[in-house]
C-alpha cells in the first residue's frame, strides 16, 4: 500500500498572531519499496510535511494514509506508539537527541518504551549494530565519547530497532565529511534493497538524489510542484533552479555542452559516457 | 611576514594519543588557504591551536609575528576571529545587533561607537534589514553571515572558517563562501578554511591536506588535486570539474586538468 497524501493542510499556531499556514494543500502518493527524495528550499514545508507521517503533527485538513493507519483533523491517535514503530523518523542532527549513559541504554530506550523485555531489548540491538557499522564492543561506551559521524549511527541505530516498515530521513548526511557521508547513504540504499524499507529522504544534496534516489518530490510554497522518477527530473535543471537550487555538476556540464552545440545522451549521468559522446564529435587531434 | 607560522607542532588530547604530530605550515598574510582531510584528521584541533584556545604539547606557533603563549594569546585573539561549524551554537545576542555588539563590548568599546560598527558591518554581510531580527527567524546561513559581521566589527586580520557552511542548504553554502571570497578579495583578510567542500577547497589559492595528524600534502589547489594517487588513497573526493576533464582524458581525448566548470567546457570546446 502506498502512502496516500490528500489535500493535505497544516497551520501552526492556529488563531493566534503567529498564525502560519506550512502546508497549502499537498497531494502525493509515495510508492513502497522504494527510495524517494523531498526537496524544496527551507521553507518550503518539507520538515513540516514528514512530521505528519508518524502522527507527531496531525493535519488541520486533509488526510494520511500510511502503514495501515488513517490521519485526519478527527483521528485521535489512541496507539501512537505503534504508528512510530511502524515509521521511523529521524530529526535532523540526530546525535543532538543523544542522552543517556551508554550506547546500549540509548539504542534500547525505544524498544523499552514499546515494552521489550530486556533480551528481546539485547537481541534487537544487536541485530542493529552491524547494520550501522558499529560492534558490541561500542555497547557499553558513553554515547559522548564518540565522532560525530559515530554519534549519528548510534542515534540511527535507535531507530531501526524498532524495525520500521518506513524510514523517514531528515538530511541524514549533512554535516558529515563526503567518506562518512557516502557511508551512511549506502547503508540506507542496502536497508531499502535487502530489507525492502520504503525510504523518504530530505536532502539538500543534488548529487546524493540524483545518485541514490528512485523519485523526487519537490516542495514550493507548502505545496508539491514536481513528482517525478530522478532520471526525468534533472533532464529539466529549470525546475531545481526555479526552486533556487543548483543543479549536480554532471547536469550542469550536460547543458553547457550543449549549448556549445553537443549531442549529449539525454538519459546518461555517467562522465565516461557522456565524455565518449563527446569524443565522437570533435576532430581527431594528432 | 606571515600571518600564520607553524614549526613542529604537537597536540594530545589524554596525553597519550596523539592527534598533531609535527606540523609544520606557513600561511601567507592575504592568503586563502583550505585545510581539507577526513574527520578525525586534526583539522578542527589545529584550529583551535591557532586560536589559542589550546595548548600545544610542542612545537611552535607564531600568529602575525608574534610566538602565541598563554601571555599573549589575549591580545592575538583581537587580531583572529574565527566561525565555528553550528550555526547556534555561536549566535550569544537576543537580536542581530546585539549579537554583532558583543565582541564590541567585551572590547569595552564606548556605546555611542558601536552603533555605526554595528551597521556597517551587518551591511558587509547583507545583513543590515535584520538587525532587530531575532535568531529563531534567521536561518543558519543569516546566522552564519551574523558571527561573521561580529568579527569584522573587530577589524581582524585573519579569519577562521571551522566547516562553517557544512550545517547550511546550499543557498546558505553559496552566501558564506560568497563572503569569504569577498573579504579576501577585497578586505585582503587572511584566510583558513576547514572544510570538507572540495568544490570550494578548487577556490582557494593554497591546499593544505592533514591525515591521521599529518600535513601529508600542500600547494596550489590544482598541484594537491593533479595528485590522483595520494587523494584516492586517502578516499578524498576530488573536485568535480576535474573529476570530469579526467573522464574526458581517459576518453582520450587532449582537454587539460581544470578546476572549473567554465574552463572545461572551453578545453573542450577548443578540440571541436
Amino acid at each position: 500500500m502506498p502512502i496516500e497524501i490528500k489535500d493535505l493542510v497544516y497551520v501552526y499556531s492556529q488563531g493566534t498572531p503567529f498564525e502560519h499556514k506550512a502546508l497549502k494543500g499537498v497531494n502525493l502518493t509515495i510508492p513502497t519499496g522504494k527510495v524517494t527524495a523531498i526537496i524544496g528550499q527551507t521553507g518550503s514545508g518539507k520538515s513540516t510535511l514528514v512530521q505528519h507521517l508518524n502522527g507527531l503533527l496531525r493535519p488541520t485538513q486533509g488526510s494520511v494514509d500510511i502503514a495501515g493507519y488513517h490521519l485526519d483533523p478527527s483521528t485521535r491517535l489512541k496507539d501512537a506508539k505503534a504508528l512510530r514503530k511502524k515509521v521511523g523518523l529521524v530529526f535532523q542532527f540526530p546525535e543532538y537527541q543523544l542522552f543517556e549513559e551508554t550506547i546500549a541504554k540509548d539504542i534500547g530506550f525505544g524498544p523499552k518504551n514499546f515494552g521489550y523485555t530486556p533480551e528481546q531489548i539485547q537481541e534487537a540491538t544487536e541485530k542493529v549494530l552491524p547494520l550501522v557499522g558499529l560492534d558490541s564492543s561500542f555497547l557499553e561506551r558513553s554515547p559522548f565519547e564518540l565522532s560525530g559521524g559515530q554519534k549519528r549511527r548510534v542515534a540511527i541505530a535507535g531507530i531501526l530497532v524498532q524495525d520500521p516498515e518506513v524510514l523517514v530521513l531528515d538530511e541524514p548526511a549533512a554535516g558529515l565529511d563526503p567518506q562518512s557521508a557516502r557511508e551512511m547513504m549506502n547503508l540506507f540504499m542496502s536497508l531499502n534493497r535487502k530489507e525492502g524499507k520504503t525510504i523518504l529522504l530530505v536532502s539538500h544534496d543534488m548529487e546524493h538524489v540524483l545518485e541514490y534516489c528512485d523519485e523526487v518530490v519537490v516542495m514550493k510554497d507548502g505545496k508539491v510542484s514536481t513528482q517525478m522518477p530522478v532520471h526525468e527530473f534533472f533532464k529539466h535543471p529549470e525546475l531545481l533552479r526555479e526552486i533556487d537550487i543548483n543543479p549536480p555538476g554532471v547536469v550542469l556540464l550536460k547543458e553547457q555542452l550543449q549549448q556549445q552545440g553537443f549531442d549529449i545522451p539525454l538519459d546518461s549521468y555517467s562522465l565516461d559516457e557522456i565524455a565518449q559522446a563527446v569524443k565522437a564529435q570533435v576532430k581527431a587531434h594528432e | 611576514m606571515e600571518a600564520v607560522h607553524i614549526e613542529n607542532l604537537e597536540f594530545s588530547y589524554d596525553g597519550e594519543t596523539p592527534v598533531l604530530k609535527g606540523i609544520t605550515l606557513n600561511i601567507p598574510r592575504g592568503s586563502y588557504t583550505a585545510v581539507v582531510g577526513h574527520n578525525g584528521s586534526g583539522k578542527s584541533t589545529l584550529a583551535k591551536l591557532i586560536i589559542g584556545l589550546l595548548e600545544p604539547a610542542a612545537g611552535k606557533i607564531e600568529v602575525l609575528g608574534w610566538p602565541l603563549t598563554e601571555a599573549t594569546a589575549s591580545e592575538i585573539r583581537d587580531h583572529v576571529g574565527i566561525v565555528f561549524q553550528n550555526p547556534d551554537n555561536q549566535f550569544i545576542g537576543s537580536t542581530v545587533a546585539d549579537d554583532i555588539a558583543f565582541g564590541l563590548e567585551n572590547h569595552c568599546v564606548p556605546t555611542e561607537e558601536m552603533q555605526p560598527l554595528i551597521e556597517e558591518n551587518a551591511a558587509k554581510v547583507g545583513m543590515l534589514d535584520y538587525l532587530n531580527a531575532e535568531p529563531t527567524n534567521l536561518s543558519g546561513g543569516q546566522k552564519q553571515r551574523v558571527a561573521i559581521a561580529g568579527i569584522l566589527a573587530m577589524s581582524p586580520d585573519i579569519i577562521i572558517f571551522d566547516e562553517s557552511t557544512s550545517m547550511l542548504d546550499p543557498q546558505g553554502k553559496a552566501s558564506v563562501n560568497a563572503q569569504i571570497r569577498k573579504l579576501n578579495k577585497e578586505k585582503n583578510i587572511t584566510i583558513l578554511s576547514i572544510t570538507h567542500d572540495m568544490d570550494e577547497a578548487a577556490q582557494a589559492e593554497h591546499v593544505v591536506v592533514l591525515e591521521k595528524g599529518k600535513v601529508v600534502a600542500e600547494g596550489k589547489p590544482e598541484e594537491v588535486f593533479e595528485n590522483e594517487k595520494m587523494m584516492k588513497d586517502l578516499k578524498l573526493d576530488l573536485p568535480f570539474a576535474l573529476k570530469a576533464s579526467k573522464a574526458f582524458e581517459k576518453a582520450g581525448m587532449a582537454v587539460r586538468p581544470v578546476l572549473s566548470l567554465d574552463e572545461l567546457v572551453e578545453e573542450v570546446c577548443r578540440l571541436k
